[in-house]
């Protein structure tokens, strides 16, 4: 301990430059919320710590392109998407959960690249843009790549980002019309603790049947998941109580929940039940 | 490594030599002997470590010492100047809004900022954003009541200044 070098780049190519070592020991920080706990509890301790706090004007924005798709930059606080006016046109479900995310002092520095980047499984944020069909940017000195977030996950706290990569984008598509969402989260310790189970739930509905659903579960599962074969029954059918209930059993099923002190395995796979029906008894009404 | 820190910290131009692991609340508390923040969940929920780091208020227990060169720092110790104390100290006190006072810097400093962002907050408005700021003595009530005076006399100051 002790060892640490603190840098500060004031561009991203030279972020990128200190990254391309490839060294796993190197650590990115925007706000350093998630990375100041972990070094506390002497879980990590990272040769080099490359804080971004110089690279805001290249990295924090929010924008839509031509094509309607909304553009965030990774050191986009999730109070700047809290608040942010198109964010709540384009994204309302964000917006409404990030109201319930930690709170104000960790919204005012957390960027949203920094809650993907730490891969962890109880994050608000993943599940809701996961369904949404987002996508990210991953920059390093050999080029750029783009992922989709069902495919950047890849374990407990583990990501696709390589040691020589970093985030820079977001990229949530243009919703189609007459999508609707919700997220709901429930918490079985105290109520600022981090979920039990989050489900986001995204579908179309025409004339009264569903189409086109999104159902991602997270916080039980090791990684946010998404549930297709709840999507196969919901898809082309009304979204009915028989529906929904069907919809539910087979969340019950197919949920792959991890055992801790926030539930047993049986007790997690009836909360995603529970909250699978509860969203998509949320939309139906919508 | 350590590393050298210039920043202004309730108004006055320092310096201090950071090492990585440091938070800004212990940089404070120990080089500094600034009392008002304190550590004690460690996690970034309770509130009472709350410290303004160039007018946003943060954790100090999760904020690196080492980032905070060039930023201006205010803690609670500054809030009061030579016209005397902030009219969100001024309302606590009214309204005696704390029991043993271990949350009340904490309390104040967000205050201070949701007034700045909402001039007029509704009680709902309130309670969403001091959610992250406990008090154990659940002073909640009278901590309500002071804000909502905090921020009249606020407004009453701006009409002043404008008149």
């Amino acid at each position: 301990m002790g060892d640490t070098l603190w840098l500060e780049p004031e561009k991203l190519s030279e972020v990128k430059d200190i990254l391309s070592s490839g060294d796993p020991e190197i650590r990115v920080v925007s706000g350093g919320t998630a990375l100041s706990l972990i070094m506390k509890q002497g879980m990590f301790d990272p040769n080099k710590i490359v804080s971004l706090k110089k690279l805001q004007s290249e990295l924090r924005y929010i924008t839509s392109d031509k094509a309607g798709n909304v553009r965030i930059g990774s050191m986009t606080t999730l109070r700047d998407l809290e608040v942010d006016a198109l964010i709540k046109e384009k994204a309302p479900v964000l917006s409404e959960a990030l109201t319930h995310v930690a709170n104000p002092r960790i919204r005012y520095v957390a960027s949203i690249g920094g809650n993907l980047s730490h891969g962890d499984a109880h994050l608000d944020m993943p599940p809701i843009l996961m369904a949404m069909g987002a996508e990210v940017k991953i920059e390093s000195a050999k080029g750029d790549r783009w992922l989709d977030l069902k495919e950047f996950f890849k374990g407990y706290y583990e990501t696709a980002i390589e040691p020589d990569e970093i985030l820079t984008e977001i990229m949530i598509p243009k919703q189609a019309e007459g999508i609707v969402g919700t997220y709901i989260k429930y918490t079985t310790l105290s109520n600022d603790d981090w979920p039990t189970v989050g489900v986001a739930a995204f579908l179309k509905k025409t004339d009264g049947i569903a189409g086109d659903s999104r159902i991602v579960i997270s916080a039980a599962t090791d990684i946010p998941t998404q549930l297709f074969d709840v999507q196969h029954i919901i898809d082309g059918n009304q979204l009915d109580k028989t529906t929904i209930q069907k919809a539910a059993e087979k969340a019950f099923e197919v949920a792959e929940p991890l055992e801790d002190l926030r539930g047993s395995v049986w007790y997690k796979k009836e909360m995603v039940k529970v909250h699978v029906r509860k969203a998509l008894e949320q939309l139906a009404k919508e | 490594m350590k590393k050298q820190v210039n920043f202004i910290l309730n108004g006055k131009s320092v310096s201090a030599e950071v090492a990585p692991h440091e938070t800004l609340l212990d940089l404070l508390r120990n080089d500094f002997g600034l009392g008002g923040a304190k550590e004690t969940c460690g996690l970034g929920l309770c509130g009472v470590c709350t410290i303004i780091v160039s007018g946003v208020p943060v954790s100090g227990c999760l904020h690196f010492a080492s980032s905070i060169d060039g930023e201006e720092i205010l803690t609670i110790e500054g809030m009061e100047t030579e016209e005397g104390l902030h009219p969100v100290q001024e309302a606590f006190l009214n309204n005696k809004a704390f029991q043993c006072g271990y949350c009340t810097p904490g309390m104040i400093l967000m205050a201070k900022k949701l007034l700045e962002e909402n001039a007029n907050p509704s009680v709902e408005e309130i309670k969403d954003y001091m959610a992250g700021n406990i008090c154990r003595c659940a002073s909640y009530g009278q901590i309500i009541e002071a804000i909502n005076e905090a921020s009249k006399l606020l407004q009453q100051e701006k009409a002043g200044l404008n008149a």
